[in-house]
């Protein structure tokens, strides 16, 4: 129980940070498929930082910033020169899987074997030792720092003024524009905050969860992470249910292994079929944001 | 239901769709994109860049086993990439390209026993037929979840493509892993069945190849000379138009996905049989990918899939001498596949939507 709780913890951490990355701009409009890639390359940033300066939170700090940058440029090229997001997202999914094994094995050639920094544990005072669930509250600092990201985000899009702004550019920009709301300004920031977070998120998973990086390591969760969205109803709460329900199916899945002898590869197809499930059973039921997906027709 | 000719388009006596500025685009963007972004790489990799460019387009020219090689590795990207181009004229993404091609070499895998003792030839034709079958099936998962719950195939091929790599995995580890094998892998196809070359005076073509070149052939002739083909375009062109016709749009795009993770399937097969005779984890190098950007790059027509999959088989097979004589990661070529991709997308939105763009009359910005 208590270990199928820490892998569900380590689990539900990357995929929060990432299903919040999704959200954020799917809500104004901009559908990033490039979550993945973002994700991967958080992971890579992390990895290689953290193992070169070894501090950990310069790597996090490194990604982070590394996911704004190329979020802006990915934002860039979606919101103002308006490409088909879809196909720039799958493209630079190749590309960010491309040039991560290219320059990580480029740099391990050069610098050896690469080990993120460990550690960073923080206990709840208390809470920690619970009896079972005290494992929860003993974790990574991030990791305490996921559900405040939800809670903030969810106070932000649905009790401020920005959050209302964002959700008129994606339902309805022509209104919104004329409203005298900077559409592009916000699809193109909040493209941008979705790599940043999408980033951390990576970081942690390669920092933290894995503590080491691997070609392709993200494994299609930049993809689940949208499943999560879409099962959430584009909600920061709901998302974040979902997130749970993906985490323990990839604890049970970790746990699971090798139980009476079955194929380990069974087990390891649980979060995948899961997703496919949970797109099936939602996909229908809900809608998204009215203009997902399209380009913008204001000019300003 | 009759077709005219749009007016201002000349007629042509075989149109296998348009070589326009948007297909330029995509093939230019290609060549331009990855060959200005491989110098800075190589130097990065400490390698001389002329040395660089040298061994990757040389595996591909100079010598007729180069010239062979280079259609080998082209052949599985180019029916793949049809397929993918296929399914896009219908308005969908397969991304799930690589599972696809996997499953279907696996299931001519498991044929292995029973066409042992068949003549080769009705042999190999089980296994193809049986591999395109399957991989059929695996794109029509994604494709009825499409109709029937509107789920996006983007999301449910990512995931048929993790689930077909666990399947091979189990298969290739465990129940059909190769005797005496260090690695897992499958066993070796019946060396009868291999598919060799065809010799045009010193020049061998892959039969694969042949194969691929005829499919070319016939899925463009398909797509502009039949009532299917030109329904399916419809559809992609707008549904809702298509919808006003009647057509059942999204059957419509589950069969096109369907149809494109046959032709992967295919592609896994003959690859097979072809070139790499057993199944492994690492079967395809992301060769459903680069169908898929080989598809977006060419924006659906089909005149600049065939350049696109033999530049990109080029940089596959020049990638391997580099890895082997300059000991670079082979997997850069997703970099030189995946960015060319945004580039062009970039342009072409920045094309349509351009200040220019705006003021032309809206018929003019989307070309069939």
């Amino acid at each position: 129980m208590e270990a199928i709780l820490q892998i569900a913890v380590l689990a539900i951490v990357p995929l929060i940070f990432l299903s919040m990355a999704g959200l954020l701009p799917w809500v104004s409009g901009v559908l990033v498929v490039a979550l993945e890639g973002f994700m991967l390359l958080g992971a890579f940033v992390g990895a290689v930082v953290s193992s070169l300066s070894g501090y950990q939170s310069v790597g996090f700090l490194a990604a982070i910033g590394a996911g704004l940058v190329i979020g802006a440029v990915m934002a860039y090229v979606m919101v103002y020169l308006r490409a088909d997001q879809v196909v720039a997202g799958i493209a630079f999914n190749i590309a960010a899987v491309g040039a991560t094994s290219f320059f990580f094995a480029l740099i391990e050639s050069h610098h050896g074997k690469l080990t993120p920094v460990r550690g960073g544990t923080v206990s709840v005072p208390f809470l920690s030792d619970l009896p079972v669930v005290g494992v929860v509250f003993s974790q990574h600092w991030l990791a305490i720092l996921a559900p405040i990201l939800v809670v903030a985000l969810a106070f932000v899009l649905f009790r401020t003024g920005v959050g209302l702004r964002l959700r008129a550019v994606g339902d309805f920009s022509a209104g919104a524009h004329a409203a005298g709301v900077n559409v592009g300004g916000y699809r193109f920031w909040a493209t941008a905050a979705s790599g940043a977070l999408a980033a951390l998120g990576g970081a942690f998973l390669a920092i933290v969860s894995v503590g080491d990086f691997t070609e392709n390591m993200t494994a299609g969760r930049g993809y689940i992470a949208l499943t999560i969205v879409i099962l959430g109803r584009w909600k920061p709460w709901g998302a974040a249910a979902g997130a749970l329900l993906f985490a323990v199916a990839e604890g049970l899945s970790v746990v699971w292994q090798g139980f009476a002898g079955l194929p380990s590869q069974l087990f390891l197809s649980i979060p995948y079929l899961l997703t496919l499930l949970a797109v099936t059973a939602s996909a229908r039921a809900s809608h998204g944001p009215v203009e997902e997906g399209r380009p913008m027709t204001v000019w300003a | 239901m009759t077709t005219s000719v749009p007016a201002g388009r000349k007629a042509a006596w075989i149109n296998f769709g348009a070589w326009d500025k948007t297909a330029a685009i995509g093939v230019l963007a290609a060549v331009v994109v990855s060959l200005i972004m491989l110098a800075p790489l190589l130097v990065l990799a400490g390698v001389n860049v002329g040395d660089g460019y040298r061994v990757l387009f040389g595996a591909s020219a100079g010598s007729s086993f180069a010239f062979t090689s280079l259609l080998l590795s082209t052949t599985p990207l180019l029916i793949t990439a049809l397929g993918v181009t296929l399914a896009y004229r219908a308005g969908t993404f397969n991304v799930g390209g690589d599972g696809q091609i996997i499953i279907g070499a696996a299931t001519a895998v498991l044929l292995f026993p029973v066409v042992d003792g068949l003549p080769v030839v009705l042999g190999v034709l089980v296994m193809v037929v049986a591999g395109t079958i399957v991989g059929f099936l695996w794109g029509a998962v994604a494709g009825l979840l499409k109709k029937w719950r509107s789920v996006s195939e983007i999301i449910s091929t990512i995931m048929l493509n993790m689930l077909a790599l666990l399947v091979v995995q189990y298969l290739v580890s465990g129940p059909l892993k190769g005797k005496g094998l260090q690695y897992a892998a499958s066993g070796q196809a019946p060396t009868n069945m291999w598919l060799g070359n065809v010799g045009i005076g010193a020049v061998m073509i892959p039969v694969g190849f042949v194969i691929a070149v005829i499919l070319v052939v016939l899925i463009s002739a398909y797509t502009y000379y039949s009532g299917w083909g030109w329904r399916q375009r419809l559809v992609g062109i707008s549904g809702e138009l298509a919808a006003r016709q009647r057509l059942k749009v999204t059957s419509m795009q589950a069969y096109s996905l369907a149809l494109s993770g046959g032709m992967a399937g295919l592609a896994g097969v003959l690859e097979l049989l072809g070139n790499q005779h057993r199944v492994g984890y690492t079967f395809s190098p992301g060769w459903g990918f680069d169908g898929l950007a080989i598809a977006l790059l060419a924006q659906g027509r089909f005149p600049a899939v065939f350049p696109l999959a033999l530049y990109f088989g080029a940089l596959h097979n020049g990638s391997q001498s580099l890895q082997s004589e300059l000991g670079l990661s082979g997997n850069f070529v997703l970099l030189l596949v995946g960015l060319p991709v945004v580039v062009a997308a970039a342009l072409i939105g920045y094309a349509n939507f351009s200040p220019r763009a705006r003021r032309a009359p809206a018929s003019q910005t989307k070309e069939a």
